[in-house]
């Protein structure tokens, strides 16, 4: 297993390199000179020349980005063009509201989505699957931003329960403030969730060990979530792992309508200014947080599926087997 | 028991990530959260009683940089502008006042003479001397990002304990509104130098109104009264600047009362602000100007031609653009400088008359129509107003294809004139004409940022420099008058309007004054409890 961790940590380093060199190239080929978004229009010549020399601009693209990378390997992200502030205190200020809004909608989807699948699934075609499936359906469908802005419409300025934007000091009133933002972005992963939940529970409550349990004399409540569910949770780690991977990166729009200061936003105003560093430094952000997360879920399964469990030690073994022989 | 263990372990994750935000937004003074309480409790008051001691303000979005001489922005700057001062100021609609500068005087057409005000001092006590003013002015124009406003400084003198003397390149008459942008802002030396940029940059001491208490990016801005401010005790304890980055979030937040005061209210929601009696709105003309910048360097393209450009011009109704697209929220414009700009004078405009545009474009080398490209930006309201402009156009059987790109791109396609017509919303910053006419007409500026038109006329150069080398507001504006009369014979813009500015308050906001260059300053402002 610790093998299997480490090997997956040092794939990290290519899958860094091909992106930033990818977002590197992408952002030096488009059109359109960053100094001049940063400096504006009433720049002067002289100015802005002097800025593309201070910012390195006036160099090879080769050149850059080898620059880019050997200060990267310093743990320098580089500063940002138009703040002159560094990128990595920039992002590492907003990433714990990040996590702290994606923790929170990834526990709301959890909560909802899995125990209305089982429920979907079990009364397969009767009217709460139906009203599930639909429900499912438009949540799904509905535009994050949207969908926020008639929150914000109900809860905060009609009934005045929760605040309508910003994220407030303080334990408590955090809590408040967060609800709104984290059912926004919960109620389209509750709804992939339950659906996966659903399918995959439909699959298992066919098995044959399914009837044994039954046969067997357990309780309904224990075969559902003693063998149905644990042998359904495979996919459902899948689905919620990829969309906590995607939530770490942060989440724009949501965070735009609720003026949530987390690291979606940055990136966001960043990739509009052609902010190279700030764009760079967020992008490695959202590939880690991915990489980990799927490294975590892959973790998972192991405690979940005991063969996969067994499959890990197994290769485990023949990985220091192989060691072995090559020392000898 | 794993699935315990999951559970824990997310509850944990969760928890951990509580404390990690709230240890991150609590590393500050007590004052701080108190600041924030206040702000949600109007029962806290200040020594009057009757007051809040917080008044909160939501802009757009976020400061970029604290240090006044890298963050131009006008988001930055609504914020530096009440942490900094400068020599001097400009106040409403008003014309430039001393401020640091106790007095001035011009000693020739080039050198002028400032006064500093004694005891001035900086929020860490320090005092406020000549040698800061010359030092921040030095390094005003070493800066990349705000040195336009200051270029025409040759060099700063200090003549005596608190008199310096600004030696001009030239004669610059605008030389007071300049020194009145914040831009221009006086900084301390001793502390920079000791503390570095980056450090200045998050953690600003000025000698303005408010010291800065704590910066949250992306979230909020609190400022605290510095009581020993020169020209008084702020009205208010503390400021707080949030972060609403959504126009109808903002407005919003100022009708649940979480904020006091609303900046940048677009168009489509002041029929909420004048529908909520507990609201008050504030307009004002802006010095903005929405135009269109003809091609008139590319022999090949039809704008090149004089009768085409005043066909397009006399085929648009900017009336319906602004009843329409901006609700009213526009003053129609005859030139690129706003009415409230310092040396403003009337100009013939292109009224609205179909007729005479369909007989000019039969007049034109292009009698049978033609095709353009329009190059904008990916603002929403340009590109409404772009389609309205393709409609209308398509009268004279002119097909307009519009290109929208980002804003790098935007900007890099008008430079190579890749437009026939490039849409642009000027601000004549410093509230002064010369902003505006140097680098929009004077033949040496073509295609840099500004001259988008490609035009120059030796006439017209001559009247520009002419025009900011003299110190008589009246002498100016005849000089304009005629330069203007050139840019109309010449067409080289389709003027559309001049977007009015709109912000709001609650009704229990007093001594709030809309600047007429947007930064607005706060120290004056109290809010009565709701």
């Amino acid at each position: 297993m610790f093998r299997l961790i480490l090997k997956r940590l040092l794939l990290l380093i290519p899958v860094l390199i091909g992106v930033t060199f990818l977002v590197f190239a992408i952002l030096s080929l488009a059109p359109g000179d960053p100094v001049l978004v940063v400096l504006g229009d009433n720049a002067t010549e002289e100015a802005a020349e002097a800025m593309r020399s201070e910012l390195g601009l006036d160099k090879p693209f080769l050149e850059r980005y080898v620059n880019y990378i050997w200060d990267l390997l310093h743990g320098d992200f580089g500063k940002s063009y138009k703040t002159k502030l560094s990128v990595s205190d920039q992002i590492l200020s907003r990433f714990p509201n990040t996590i702290l809004l994606a923790l929170s909608s990834m526990l709301i989807a959890l909560l909802f989505g899995i125990p209305l699948g089982i429920l979907s699934a079990k009364k397969q075609y009767t009217l709460l699957d139906n009203v599930a499936s639909v429900g499912g359906l438009i949540s799904v469908s509905m535009p994050n931003f949207w969908l926020g802005l008639l929150l914000v419409i109900l809860f905060a300025l009609k009934l005045r329960w929760l605040p309508s934007q910003g994220m407030s000091e303080g334990t408590g009133p955090m809590l408040k403030s967060l609800i709104l933002p984290a059912v926004t972005l919960g109620t389209g992963i509750m709804a992939t969730i339950m659906r996966m939940t659903r399918s995959s529970v439909l699959e298992t409550m066919r098995q044959d060990y399914v009837s044994t349990a039954r046969a067997k004399g357990i309780s309904e409540s224990q075969v559902t979530t003693g063998h149905m569910l644990k042998n359904a949770l495979i996919p459902i780690i899948t689905s919620a792992g990829l969309q906590f991977g995607h939530l770490l990166g942060g989440s724009m729009l949501t965070e735009t309508v609720f003026s949530w200061p987390g690291v979606g936003r940055y990136m966001l105003d960043a990739i509009k200014t052609k902010d190279t560093p700030a764009v760079l430094g967020s992008v490695i952000l959202m590939s880690v947080s991915f990489s980990v997360v799927n490294l975590l879920v892959d973790i998972l399964y192991a405690f979940v599926d005991p063969r996969i469990k067994s499959q890990y030690k197994k290769h485990g073994k023949k990985s220091a087997l192989r060691a072995k022989k090559q020392e000898a | 028991m794993k699935h315990r263990l999951l559970a824990l372990l997310l509850a944990a994750c969760t928890l951990l990530c509580l404390v990690l935000t709230s240890c991150s937004k609590s590393t500050d003074s007590s004052q701080d959260n108190s600041a924030d309480a206040a702000a949600q409790d109007p029962q806290q008051a200040d020594a009057n009683g009757n007051y809040k001691d917080t008044v909160v303000w939501a802009q757009s979005a976020d400061v970029t940089s604290m240090d006044p001489h890298v963050g131009k922005e006008t988001a930055a700057v609504t914020v530096t502008c009440n942490i900094f001062s400068t020599l001097m100021e400009v106040i409403g609609d008003g014309d430039p006042q001393p401020l640091l500068a106790e007095s001035y005087q011009q000693l020739n057409d080039t050198d002028w003479e400032f006064t500093i005000r004694q005891g001035v001092k900086f929020h860490d006590g320090s005092d406020l001397t000549v040698e800061d003013v010359k030092w921040s002015l030095d390094r005003a124009i070493a800066s990349n990002y705000v040195n336009y406003i200051v270029s025409f400084i040759e060099s700063v003198e200090i003549t005596g304990d608190n008199t310096i003397v600004v030696h001009c390149t030239a004669p610059y008459a605008p030389i007071l509104n300049n020194l009145s942008m914040p831009f221009s802002a006086i900084v301390p030396k001793a502390y920079i130098e000791a503390n570095g940029d980056e450090y200045f940059s998050q953690h600003p001491i000025g000698s303005g109104p408010y010291k800065m208490v704590k910066w949250n990016p992306s979230d909020s801005v609190k400022l605290e009264a510095f009581d020993e401010y020169f020209m008084g005790k702020p009205a208010t304890k503390n400021l707080v600047m949030k972060v609403i980055p959504e126009a109808a979030q903002r407005v919003i937040a100022l009708e649940m009362g979480e904020v006091d005061i609303a900046y940048s209210i677009e168009a489509n929601d002041v029929s909420k602000i004048d529908a909520n009696p507990d609201l008050v709105k504030y307009t004002r003309p802006s010095m903005t100007c929405f135009n269109y910048f003809f091609n008139l360097i590319d022999e090949d393209r039809p704008t090149y031609d004089l009768k085409v450009r005043q066909a397009i011009c006399y085929a648009i109704d900017r009336q319906k653009i602004i009843d329409t697209i901006l609700q009213g929220s526009a003053t129609l414009a005859d030139s690129m400088i706003a009415p409230i700009v310092a040396c403003y004078t009337p100009t013939p405009t292109y009224d609205y008359d179909l007729e005479k545009a369909k007989q000019l474009m039969a007049e034109s080398s292009y009698p049978n129509g033609c095709d353009l490209i329009m190059v904008t930006n990916q603002s929403q309201q340009r590109l409404e107003i772009c389609q309205v402009v393709q409609q209308m156009l398509k009268e004279l059987n002119i097909n307009v294809e519009i290109r929208t790109y980002e804003q790098a791109t935007y900007i890099q396609a008008l430079n190579e004139h890749e437009h026939d017509m490039g849409f642009s919303a000027w601000i004549t910053s410093t509230g002064d004409a010369d902003y505006t006419y140097y680098p929009c007409y004077h033949s040496t500026q073509k295609g840099k940022p500004g001259n988008r038109s490609f035009f120059g006329n030796p006439k017209a150069d001559e009247l520009i420099e002419k025009g900011r080398s003299l110190s008589d507001p009246e002498a100016r504006k005849e000089v304009y008058s005629e330069l203007n009369q050139i840019i109309y014979e010449n067409c080289t813009q389709l003027y559309i309007c001049h977007p009015l500015t709109v912000e709001a308050c609650t009704k229990y906001v007093e001594g709030f004054v809309s600047n007429k260059d947007g930064y607005n300053r706060l120290w004056t402002v109290k809010c009565l409890q709701s």
